[in-house]
Formats: structure tokens, sequence, C-alpha cells
């Protein structure tokens, strides 16, 4: 993963449990530095030592720091680093959603080795939103959990998961979220 | 606008592929256009008018905004603005009827950059450009690369910090390690005092066997500590030593002299090799240099079990601003040092200790410093060995010709006179007892009246009490109340004492505390543990003495030369027979060998040397008849050193004489040798007897 995701998950451990904290969070995960380039890609398991490192260290469930992360990522990371371009996919939650899959197949173009998600919409019902996530990585739905749910916010609109169901894959993951619109 | 449907049968397809398209005719009407441009340009009658009157153009440059002009510049970029709308185009002008058709078709999408510059709040999203344009990918890359110096600049910051700390942490540590290097070499030199004035007493040989090694041990940690003080001063930036005039030729003397009496303990040769015209003086570093040589020679003596230890200087380069280059080399025939080991030798704590050399147990500090050493004096150090061969260490380093050398100084500092016996009153000032009480000892053996003060104030009340009473003072530096440097200037600002000298006391040896102490007023400033020559050395300057005459006891003969032609091309002038009767045998250099390594060792040198000699003057009879001459320089060469060395002057220089002639491709007759058996003779003679005397 690029190194921007380590750094977001960096800040969001110093931010909310302090600089100690954090030291202990690198310790336990065997991550030599934490000096991280963002556009720099890293090893997956770096990443995953980290936010698995991080559950245990805030003795909270993975998926429960995944979710946060999913939030601080949008709060934090999208909307001071990259807010032009998140301006620009989307003047809405469903804009933003739908013009995703393009902003990663331009991010694509551009960064050879990225390996994004994708993330298919149909309108499941008039306020009801249906999303399939599919990403070669596995783990990660909590994420992406926290992640909708705080691109609501993000574009003012109140949004509620309905359902999480996870799909049958041979590789990676794929999910299946119901977003209910407010 | 007019119509709708400008019968242009391409437009769905153009609209696939361009977001910002208008269809304009002759007059510049705008015929039809794509749904962005009408979402920018919504109001009533917008679109009404001429294509060149929505917009700007600043390119196709000096673009007149007609439609020949258009159609002219069709194939070339169009940049367009409208700057009360915030919208602008980017693209280019197809023209329509060369397939037939009326008019031009712009084709193109929104000029991103000149809307965010304008227009931030344009509300311009992804589906407003057709999907292969790239304008979007380069704001991504722009902002990526953004963030990425952002990153850098961070981790850049970082790093500075953590060098900070590093540096401040290093400096922290260095200033500790010369408290305690200090605080170490204080009482060490109240041992070292201890062991001196011991080791001239009578002891049985048990108790001297004790005294011998714990001057042995004291001496090793004194070195340890000598070499941690000096890393110290150059991590601490200093530079290592006043620039001052020196005479090489004096230092390489010196350096020599220094180890002298361990070369001859071992029986190793020590050579000097290369010019030999360093008249003029040279400005510099001495102090650095001479301890780069004199390690680099107790080094070498260390390792070798025989064999030579040559030393080579010579110009290898002069420049124009009286700057030379000058290359030195030592060179032993010592066990050598293993391939592997070379590369680290000059790492702290390395030694290139072999199996068959490991008992000489170095610090492996000493390669290091000299490495430091030679790099603050502009140099760099390099090595070459051979296992079962030796090893050369050689430098080259620039140096400035020229400078006023004190001759007095250099005259002091080349003697060294056990004989000497000084006249004169001293105060020494220590607030440590024991080193007040081991000083006076020894400053009392030369002769000395010596008063003692515990503190900077006793020392200021007796001096100015008795303004007349003491020739010299030994101020210690460091001491509660008035230190050192205070109690320098109070007495000299009392302006009593005119004739008093005041040397400086001090564990320290750093650049700053002579500066301190010249500074305060101070004449000389001298390191603890006090060594008695150095002393001897330091009064003889001031104080009245008498000496046997025995200057250059150890300097000539000392160290032989591998070209024994002078400077004008001359052999050296032998002595008339008169004169050689007289000086066949010099008994002070035995003397002073005595003193250097006790009776004891040196009769058993003496015995060594004997026995070689004789085996050697049969090699050198041999070689003479056989008219042979390299056995004849090898044996002539070595027997003069010998001779030199252990005072039989006049045997010795015959040797020299004939080695020259060897030299200068001359001949050998064997009376030339029957010339010198009878000055060898009398000159081993009177060597036995003076062993004789002392035993």
């Amino acid at each position: 993963m690029y190194g921007v995701i380590n750094k977001s998950l960096k800040e969001m451990v110093i931010e909310q449990f302090g600089m100690e904290r954090w030291k202990s969070v690198l310790s336990r995960s065997g991550v030599p530095a934490d000096s991280f380039l963002s556009m720099r890609s890293y090893d997956d398991e770096r990443t995953y030592a980290l936010a698995h490192a991080c559950a245990d260290e805030l003795q909270i469930p993975l998926p429960d720091a995944l979710r946060a992360f999913g939030a601080h990522w949008v709060e934090h990371t999208l909307d001071n680093e990259y807010s032009t371009l998140v301006t620009a996919t989307g003047k809405h939650l469903v804009e933003f959603l739908e013009n995703l899959n393009t902003l990663h197949d331009k991010i694509s173009s551009t960064f050879l080795d990225y390996r994004p998600p994708s993330f298919d919409i149909d309108q499941a019902s008039e306020n009801q939103l249906g999303i399939m996530y599919t990403s070669q990585r596995q783990g990660l739905t909590p994420f992406v959990e926290g992640l909708l749910l705080a691109l609501g916010r993000r574009f003012q609109q109140e949004v509620e998961i309905l359902s999480v169901e996870p799909q049958a894959v041979t590789a990676g993951e794929q999910t299946y979220f119901v977003l209910r619109m407010l | 606008m007019g119509r709708q449907d400008t019968g242009y049968p391409v437009w769905d397809d153009i609209n696939q592929l361009f977001t910002a398209t208008f269809h304009i005719d002759e007059n510049g009407r705008i015929l039809q256009c794509s749904p962005l441009i009408k979402r920018f340009f919504s109001a009533e009658g917008a679109l009404d008018g001429s294509f060149f009157d929505l917009f700007s153009f600043n390119r196709p440059s000096a673009f007149k905004g007609t439609y020949g002009a258009a159609k002219a510049s069709a194939g070339k970029l169009f940049l367009g603005f409208n700057e009360v709308q915030g919208f602008a185009i980017r693209g280019q002008m197809l023209d329509l009827s060369q397939h037939g058709l009326e008019g031009l078709c712009f084709v193109g999408v929104p000029w991103l950059w000149w809307i965010e510059a304008n227009n931030p709040k344009a509300g311009l999203t992804l589906a407003d450009f057709p999907i292969h344009d790239v304008q979007m990918d380069q704001l991504f890359f722009m902002s990526a690369q953004q963030t990425m110096v952002d990153d850098l600049q961070l981790v850049n910051d970082e790093l500075s910090l953590a060098q900070q700390k590093v540096e401040k942490l290093s400096a922290s540590r260095v200033e500790h390690f010369r408290h305690i290097s200090h605080e170490m070499r204080t009482p060490l030199s109240g041992i070292i005092s201890a062991l001196t004035l011991l080791k001239d007493k009578q002891h049985d040989d048990r108790s001297h066997e004790l005294i011998r090694l714990a001057n042995y041990s004291a001496s090793r940690l004194l070195e340890v500590i000598n070499y941690t003080l000096d890393a110290a001063a150059l991590d601490a930036g200093e530079s290592g030593g006043e620039s001052e005039a020196f005479d090489l030729n004096v230092m390489i003397d010196e350096s020599l002299a220094l180890v002298q009496a361990k070369a001859l303990e071992k029986g190793i040769e020590l050579r000097r090799a290369g010019q030999q015209y360093f008249a003029t003086s040279y400005h510099g570093r001495p102090k650095l240099l001479r301890q780069v040589l004199s390690n680099l020679l107790g080094n070498a003596i260390k390792f070798a079990t025989g064999g030579a230890i040559v030393v080579s200087v010579q110009v290898k380069e002069s420049r124009s601003n009286d700057t030379e280059v000058v290359a030195f080399s030592v060179s032993d025939e010592g066990p050598g040092i293993p391939e592997e080991l070379q590369a680290k030798i000059f790492d702290p704590f390395t030694t290139g200790l072999t199996k068959q050399t490991e008992s000489h147990n170095g610090t492996g500090l000493g390669l290091s410093i000299v490495k430091r050493f030679v790099e603050t004096l502009g140099g760099a150090i390099e090595v070459e060995s051979q296992v079962g061969r030796g090893s050369t260490f050689s430098f080259e380093l620039p140096m400035v010709r020229g400078g006023k050398i004190d001759a007095d100084t250099e005259q002091t500092r080349a003697s060294s006179d056990a004989a000497c016996r000084l006249s004169g009153s001293v105060l020494i000032v220590d607030d440590m007892q024991a080193n007040l009480l081991l000083n006076a000892n020894i400053l009392e053996t030369l002769g000395l009246n010596v008063d003692v003060a515990s503190s900077g104030e006793e020392a200021v009340h007796k001096v100015l009490s008795s303004p007349d009473k003491f020739d010299i003072v030994f101020m210690d530096l460091d001491m509660p109340g008035i230190d050192g440097l205070e109690a320098t200037r109070q007495i000299l600002e009392a302006g009593t004492a005119q004739s008093l000298r005041i040397v400086a006391l001090s564990a320290h040896n750093s650049d700053e505390d002579r500066r301190n102490a010249f500074n305060s007023g101070m004449s000389n400033f001298m390191v603890k543990p006090l060594i008695r020559d150095a002393v001897l050395g330091e009064l003889r300057e001031w104080l009245p003495h008498e000496t046997s005459d025995s200057s250059n006891s150890l300097q000539s003969g000392r160290v032989s030369e591998e070209s024994s032609v002078t400077e004008s091309g001359q052999a050296p002038e032998i002595l008339p027979d008169a004169q050689a009767e007289q000086a066949l045998f010099e008994p002070l250099k035995v003397d002073a060998l005595i003193k250097e390594l006790g009776l004891e060792v040196v009769t058993t040198l003496v015995k060594k040397f004997l026995t070689e000699s004789a085996e050697r003057w049969d090699a050198l009879q041999k070689g003479v008849a056989a008219e042979e001459l390299e056995p004849i320089s090898r044996e002539s060469h070595t027997l003069g050193s010998s001779c030199l060395t252990f005072g039989i002057v006049g045997a010795g220089q015959r040797f020299r004489q004939i080695e020259a002639q060897v030299k200068a491709g001359e001949t050998i007759a064997m009376s030339a040798l029957r010339a010198i058996e009878q000055p060898l003779v009398v000159g081993i003679q009177k060597l036995e007897a003076r062993l004789r005397d002392e035993a």
C-alpha cells in the first residue's frame, strides 16, 4: 500500500492517543521506522502489522480499529491533503461514489503499481444505494464501513449502513453494502 | 444560438469525446454547443452572440478573433477564457468545409488550470472531462508531488532534529569522557610519581619486579587515558596543537631518539632514509606530527622482533606558494598484518594481532589516533603489509616552508642530562597532598629548594609575602577557591615578584587550557604527571645549573643514516688519530642507556653485542678478502651503528667511513680493517670497565 495509508494511521493514533501510544504501536508492530513517504509503495504486510498492533495496543477489536481508521482517512487525510480531488470527484455523496472508479482509473495511469479497490454503484431503491466493494486485499471491509459513513458526513448526507454482505470470491474480498440515505 | 440541429452528422460522437464543443457558422454565431457549455452559460441569450465575442483568446499567438483567423489556425491549440463567467476552454478548431459542411467546429474541454486559478468554486467534477483527458491526472500528480515534497521536508526536519540530538549527546559524551579521563589522570599522576621515586630505591628482586610491573601497567593506563583525551579533543573540534615553526630534521631525530632504547633492547636497527636536507624550517603543528611519528615508531618496535625500522622522509612536490608535499613512511620488518585486517587496522580498538603477535596486547587505539592526526594535518595514511615480511605506513602532508625557530628551545628540548644539578627555589601549588609531596620529592632530587602550597590563596600569600624567595612557581590550574589562573593574575598584578616565572600544571592538555594559562601570564604549561627529565628541560632554561658536557649524548650516532654523504657531497671527516684516541669511548652514552634501561638490561645487551660483533667482524673480513661489496657494506653499517650506540665512537666512525667508501664504489683493503682493530678493542675494554664500575 502507499505510504499515505501508513502515515494516516500514524496520525490517527498520535492525534487521538498521543505520541507515546504510537511508539508502543510501532514497537509492537515490528515495523522498523515510521517515516513514510505518501506516494511510495510499501509492503502490505507493514500496514496490516500496524493495524493489528494498533488494535492490540488500544485493546479494541481489529474491525473497530479499522472502522475508526476509515473515518479518519476521510475526515483528515482526504480532506486535508486531497481536498481538490475529493471536490472534483463529486459534489455529493452519490456522485462521488459514482466517480470513484474513474478517479482510481486516473490514478492508476500515473502510479503504475497502484492496486485500488472498485466501487460499483446501483440504486437499490429511491433512498437506498447498493455498493459492491471489490478489492484484491482481504480484511478491509470494516475500513470501508467507516469510510462510507464518514463520506456521508463529509457531503452532509446522513446515511445508515443497512447491510454488509460478504460475497463469495476466490481471491481478495468482495462485499455488498446497502446504504440508506436519511 | 438559433438552430439545434446543424446537420453535422458526427456531432453526437464528438460530444462523446469532448465536453466543450461549439459548432459555429461563418459569422461566428454559435449553432450548437455541448451540455457543459450550456450549464456554465445558462443565462438567457448568453450564447446568442459570436463565439469570438464569448471568449478572449491567448492562444493561438496573436489570434485576431475572427472566423478567417480561426479557420487558418485549424489544428492549433486554442486557449480561451470568459472572465465574467469564470470559465475557460482549451481545444482546437475543425474546418468542416473540408467535409462539404458549413462552418467550424471547436472541440475541447474545460481549461482546468485557468478555472482553478480564477474560479476555484466553479464546481467542475471528473464527469466534466472526457475520460482520456489528462488534466485531472496532472492535478492528482501535482498534488501527489507536493505531498511528497512535504513528506520529504518533514523527514528532513526529523533527521535534522535527530542529528542535533546526536551531536548534542556526542558533545556531552565527549565532555564526560574528558572529565572522567582527567579525574583518572590526576590520581594516576600520583601513582606514576610514586613509582618513579620508588624505582630509585634499593629493593630485593621480587619488589623490583613488582614495581616494574606496576610502572608498566600505570604507563599503559596513562597511554589509554592520553589517547582518550586526544580523541576527545579532536571530537570537540580542537585543532591539536598550536601552529609554530619547527625543524623537521630535529623532530625526526627526536622521534627516533624516543624509541631508540626500546629498539636497542629488542635488537632492532633504526635507520633514516630519503633526503637529508631539511635544513630550513617548516611552519605547522609539530605536536601532532611528532605524535604521529612516535606512535608509528612505537608500534613498529612493539611488534617487530628484529631487523630494521626505516623512517623515510622526502619532498614529493614543491609548490610555488612555499608549500611542499612531504612524504613520510615508517617501514618495519615485523610480522606484518594479515590482508583481512589491513582495511580496519585504523579503526579504534583494532590491532593487527595474529597468534604470533597477540602477546603484545596493544590497546588498538594508537593507529586510530594516528589516522585522525594525519587527517587533521591534511593528509591520509595508508598501510602496505605482507605477513612475514613487514609493514610500511605512509602518508603525505602539505607543509609550509619557513618560520623562525627558537634555537634555544630546540637545543633544550634535544638535551637530556641526568647529571645536571639545578640551584634555585621553587614553590609547588597543588590541592592534592599526594601530588604535592611527590612532585616536591622529584624537584628536590634535582637540587632545588622546594616549598609547597595547597591552595591558590596560600600560594598568593607565600609569594607576595616573600617576593624574592622563589624563582619558579609550579601552579596547578584546577583548585577549589582561587584557582591557578586567578592566583597567577593576583601574583603578577602585585608586580613585586618581577623575575618570577609561573608554570601551569594541569592534567588537561587542551588548547583552551593552554591559551587560558598563557593569557593569565604564565610562562609555560606542563601536563601532569611531572616527568623528571621534562621538568629538567624546562628549568634549565631559567635556573643556574651545573652539568657535565653531555649535550647530544644521545644525539650523535644514536640513529644510523642510510646515506652518510652530506649535502655538500663530502664523506664524513675522520678524526685525526690523536683526537680519535681521546674519543675512542664516550662513557656518557652508556650512562644514558643505563639510566633509561637499567644496568642489568644494558649488561645483557652489551654481551649480545660482543657476541654478534665477533661474528660480524669475521664476516666483514671475509667480505674484504673476497672483495664482495654487499657484505662489507652491510657488516660495516651494523658494526658502526652498534659501536656508536655503546659509545665506542672511534671504531664506530671508522666503520662508517668504510661503509661510505663502499657506497662510493671504492674497494676496501684489509689494512683498513686492521686500522679499526685497535680502537675497537680499546673501546670494548673501556665499555666493559664502565659496566663493572657501575655494578
